[in-house]
């Protein structure tokens, strides 16, 4: 079982992750915006964060940055699940030390298959 | 009647209209309060069997969820709020489950109804619906709307017409306007492209077939349209429009769409332009593709635009130069050095390049 | 003696009665406009719009232009509040308007500036030097760093020959904005892209909203009634006014706090006027006339959905200043388009908005001060009885609260801005409390400004280098 944190201000989204991934078999932690997600991945911990770009008190990507400078949580998979969907945006993503893009509108089932695929290419 | 009656009823008309129109806000807030508890109730109900319906169908045992979901009646309009939120999310199968429901529930069926309202909010509301469930059987009512005298409701069908994405809808909205009708109650350029954009490959055909329309607007949607979605077998049709469109914007589309294609045959077309167009906006827009298909023969009439009397023209072809890589910041660098025309342009491009890749230029002003 | 006397003041208030009969009748018949524009704007709004909005890649860029002097405590949250705006593409345009304290180091220092040597487009006439450039990485953000010339408009049109989307957006540097602000005033430019012109947010007190990093937690009332009474103001302003002249494209002002422009019209029209005191109406203007006597079928539109919050005075001092700059800018406007006034070659604007702002807006203080001095005369020589006097002051306070009150309706019907029912309860105990002190000293400011501009007026504006504007300065000496 791994564990993920969810951190999106759309509470549709929030809740679709959190029973499809909790079908999955993962452990969900889901948060509503950017400070909220911070503190629980010091929290938790988790094997992948799953990060919106625009949410309020933090964005996304100042999120992922943080996390990258913390030496212990550098290696946390992150995942942007996010409605910019410029090619710069894109850049910008992986730039700040994204390890995906997932651009909104998204398929859930395609998202659990990328979550799995980061979960087995990170040693644990 | 004397001025002071006169006053009395005004002054008391006034205290009854405030009075009344206070009570009524309140009265509308407290109804609006208890309806908003209503619809929180019966999301909370209905939102964890959708989400879970939605997360386990996948397993073939959530057909009983599927039952509640299609019989599902709420006071308010939760269950549509609901989806309605939730469509515009999602792609893929997750998404086709959701809209299976609705047809299952009845709701596509009323939305076509809806598009034969006399009320413009009904007829809004229903290709709004259609639109974001994208489906095909909506595609006559759009197409229909298109014609509708209520702007909105035209720029929803338009919106709807993307959304549900075929060849068909794509044809439709073209010829739409290119017609007569189309004069008349007028569509903008902007929602369509985006509605074409979002059909994708599919509006190909229909598209480099309009890029001989009558219509000014249908051709420069198509050229741009083209570019965006990367149409190789439009360039020779682009490159015609380029060159002899007597329109500029669609000049202008082509030339973008060129540029965004980046094909090597368009190099001739393009550095053509350079020396016959008289539009400001497009000779610019031509060195802007020059510099994205970065082809050598271009460079050396790209370095005579550097020193074209508009400002735009020099900015874009030093731009443009800067795709070249080392050749072209050598260039760009010797025109720098010299005092002519075209050196203010070079100098501005060089030190925003160097911003770009954090180098220092390797020239002094 | 007393006969002629009591004439006078008997004429008088009937002036002044049918005066508020005129103007609030006229305002009622806006108001009727506005309710219907808005209800169709409410039904209609479509977040799908805004999604595809948001996806095109054609969707126009927009240039944020920020003017900002001594900035230094807020500036940085403003350009990342900006930055975090859902629109495709937008660039910030900061001009440094000779700060003295450290809003360039701030700047610099956060977003990684590094010195430009990008030229100005070279179409406006600007009256500061412009010192240096400088870029962010990504080009995302400009920042011109140039010497005060004590004029907004000189700093926006700095930042207009710097900025390089088709459209521009101008704001103040404390300006907070929704997240789909900028969506909101630029659909109307790509639903219909021949016409419109410009378009203007709804600008709203923020005042005892509770903050963060530059956005709004939740909108709630301020605490004194001063602000909560300039809240009340805003609403009747914006939803009842503004939305109806919208509706008949009469929009006189879009404010300085929130606006957005095509940018090639700002130029045609020479950029703002840099010494004017109401720089953004004086724009707005500026486009009225140069596209009506072009004879060009446009839109200048105004978006009612709430989208830019801004800090209003809470000190009367200060609302005191601002009221009279106002006041003294109207007249400043009104005097450089009086070409305009009763012309019918400009149509609506020349026959209807242009007019009445002169009566009913720039004159109402002259009439409010003499009214509220009549009455005590006329009782004082018993030419008016009790009941004349509480009848005239009554029908003149009833029909100012049953305009608020129309707006706070329009508010909470449409746009459920404040939630709780005690802000509700406050509205409305504030649109009756401004007719009690507020409204005489507001009347007392308005006055103090239109004596300024007629005082002041003709020297300044004869001294005063008329900068960047070719066309219209010609048409205001005629």
């Amino acid at each position: 079982m791994s564990s993920i944190v969810v951190v999106d201000d759309d509470s549709d989204i929030r809740g679709l992750l959190e029973f499809k991934l909790t079908a999955a078999g993962h452990s969900v932690t889901a948060e509503a915006d950017g400070e909220a997600g911070l503190a629980a991945i010091m929290d938790v911990r988790p094997d992948v964060v799953v990060l919106d770009w625009m949410m309020p008190r933090m964005s996304g990507i100042e999120v992922c940055l943080e996390l990258r400078k913390d030496p212990s949580m550098a290696d946390i998979p992150v995942l942007f699940l996010t409605a910019k969907a410029q090619e710069s945006d894109v850049q910008r993503g992986f730039a700040a030390g994204g390890n995906d893009y997932v651009i909104k509108p998204f398929s859930p089932r395609e998202l659990s298959s990328r979550i799995d695929a980061l979960l087995a290419r990170t040693p644990r | 009647m004397t001025t002071a009656t006169v006053l009395l009823i005004a002054a008391t008309l006034n205290l009854v209209l405030i009075i009344a129109l206070s009570l009524s806000t309140a009265v509308w807030k407290a109804r609006r309060e208890r309806r908003a508890r209503r619809h929180e109730e019966e999301l909370a109900q209905l939102r964890p069997v959708m989400m879970r319906y939605l997360a386990t169908w996948e397993d073939g045992d959530a057909h009983d969820l599927a039952d509640i979901l299609i019989a599902y009646r709420g006071v308010t309009t939760s269950f549509e709020e609901l989806v309605a939120g939730l469509l515009p999310k999602l792609r893929g199968a997750d998404r086709s489950m959701l809209v299976d429901i609705l047809r299952r529930r009845g709701t596509i069926e009323d939305a076509r109804m809806g598009t034969l309202s006399r009320l413009p909010v009904r007829r809004y509301r229903a290709v709004e619906l259609l639109g974001a469930a994208g489906v095909s059987e909506g595609i006559p009512e759009a197409t229909r709307l298109l014609g509708d005298r209520n702007t909105d409701v035209r720029l929803a069908a338009v919106r709807a017409l993307g959304r549900i994405g075929t060849a068909e809808a794509a044809a439709g909205l073209l010829e739409h306007l290119d017609s007569e009708e189309a004069l008349k109650h007028p569509i903008p350029p902007h929602p369509v492209t985006m509605a074409l954009l979002r059909i994708g490959t599919d509006a190909t055909d229909a598209l480099v077939r309009s890029l001989e329309a009558d219509s000014v607007e249908v051709r420069t949607i198509c050229a741009e349209v083209l570019g965006v979605l990367g149409v190789y077998p439009a360039v020779s049709g682009l490159q015609v429009r380029a060159r002899v469109d007597p329109s500029v914007s669609v000049r202008l589309g082509a030339a973008h769409a060129l540029g965004r294609l980046s094909m090597p045959s368009s190099v001739d077309d393009l550095t053509a332009m350079l020396r016959t167009e008289e539009e400001v906006e497009v000779i610019a827009a031509a060195c802007t593709a020059l510099g994205r298909i970065a082809d050598p023969a271009s460079l050396p009439p790209l370095e005579q635009a550097v020193a074209h009397e508009h400002p735009t023209v020099r900015v874009a072809a030093a731009m443009a130069l800067v795709a070249f890589g080392d050749t072209g910041l050598d260039r760009l660098r010797e025109i720098a050095q010299q005092d002519a025309e075209g050196g203010d342009a070079a100098r501005e491009v060089l030190a925003r390049n160097s911003i770009a890749t954090n180098t220092t230029p390797l020239i002094s002003y | 003696m007393r006969d002629f006397l009591e004439s006078a003041v008997i004429g008088f208030n009937s002036f002044v009665i049918i005066y508020f009969l005129a103007l609030n009748s006229l305002y009622l018949v806006i108001v009727l406009i506005a309710a219907r524009a808005q209800r169709r704007a409410q039904r209609m709004s479509s977040e799908t719009a805004l999604e595809d909005l948001f996806a095109n890649p054609l969707t126009p860029g927009v240039s944020v232009l920020v003017p900002a002097y001594n900035e230094e405590p807020s500036i940085v949250s403003s350009v990342h509040s900006i930055l975090d705006l859902r629109y495709p593409q937008l660039e910030v345009v900061i001009v440094d308007d000779g700060s003295t304290d450290g809003t360039f180091d701030v700047l610099q220092q956060e977003f990684e500036l590094q010195a430009s040597t990008r030229v100005a487009a070279g179409v406006v006439e600007t009256v500061g030097t412009v010192n240096s450039v400088h870029i962010s990485r990504d080009g995302q953000i400009v920042v011109i760093r140039k010497e005060n010339a004590r004029r907004r408009g000189d700093a926006l049109n700095v930042a207009l020959e710097y900025s390089r989307y088709p459209l521009v957006c101008m704001i103040d540097a404390d300006s907070v904005l929704e997240k789909d602000a900028l969506m909101h005033v630029v659909r109307p430019f790509v639903d219909d892209p021949e016409r419109v012109a410009a378009s203007g947010g709804a600008i709203r007190p923020i005042n005892g909203c509770p903050t963060e990093r530059g956005m709004i937690l939740e909108k709630r009332l301020p605490k004194a009634w001063a602000p909560r009474i300039q809240v009340v103001e805003y609403l009747r302003s914006f939803l009842l006014g503004r939305v109806g002249w919208s509706a008949f494209n009469g929009l006189m002002i879009i404010s300085g706090a929130f606006g957005l422009f095509r940018r090639d019209l700002v130029q045609q029209i020479g950029g703002m006027t840099a010494d004017s005191l109401a720089e953004d109406a004086d724009l707005v203007n500026g486009l009225h006339y140069r596209l009506r006597k072009e004879k060009q079928d446009y839109r200048i539109v105004f978006v009612p959905h709430p989208v830019c919050w801004t800090e209003v005075p809470e000190n009367l001092k200060i609302l005191s200043r601002q009221r009279r700059r106002w006041s003294h800018g109207l007249l400043e406007v009104l005097w450089r388009f009086r070409a305009m006034i009763a012309n019918p070659r400009y149509g609506r604007m020349g026959m209807l908005v242009l007019p009445y702002y002169l009566v009913f807006e720039l004159l109402t203080p002259i009439v409010e001060i003499l009214g509220l001095i009549c009455l005590p005369m006329g009782l004082a020589f018993g030419i008016l009885n009790w009941q004349a006097a509480v009848l005239y002051a009554l029908v003149a306070i009833g029909y100012g609260i049953l305009l608020s009150v129309v707006a706070i309706a329009v508010d909470d019907v449409s746009y459920k801005t404040y939630r709780r029912w005690k802000d509700l309860g406050i509205l409305l105990v504030a649109a009756f409390l401004e007719n009690f002190g507020f409204r005489q000293l507001h009347a007392f400011w308005r006055l103090r400004g239109l004596w300024s501009g007629i005082r002041g007026s003709n020297a300044a504006w004869g001294e005063m280098p008329r900068v960047g504007f070719k066309d219209t300065s010609g048409a205001a000496t005629n």
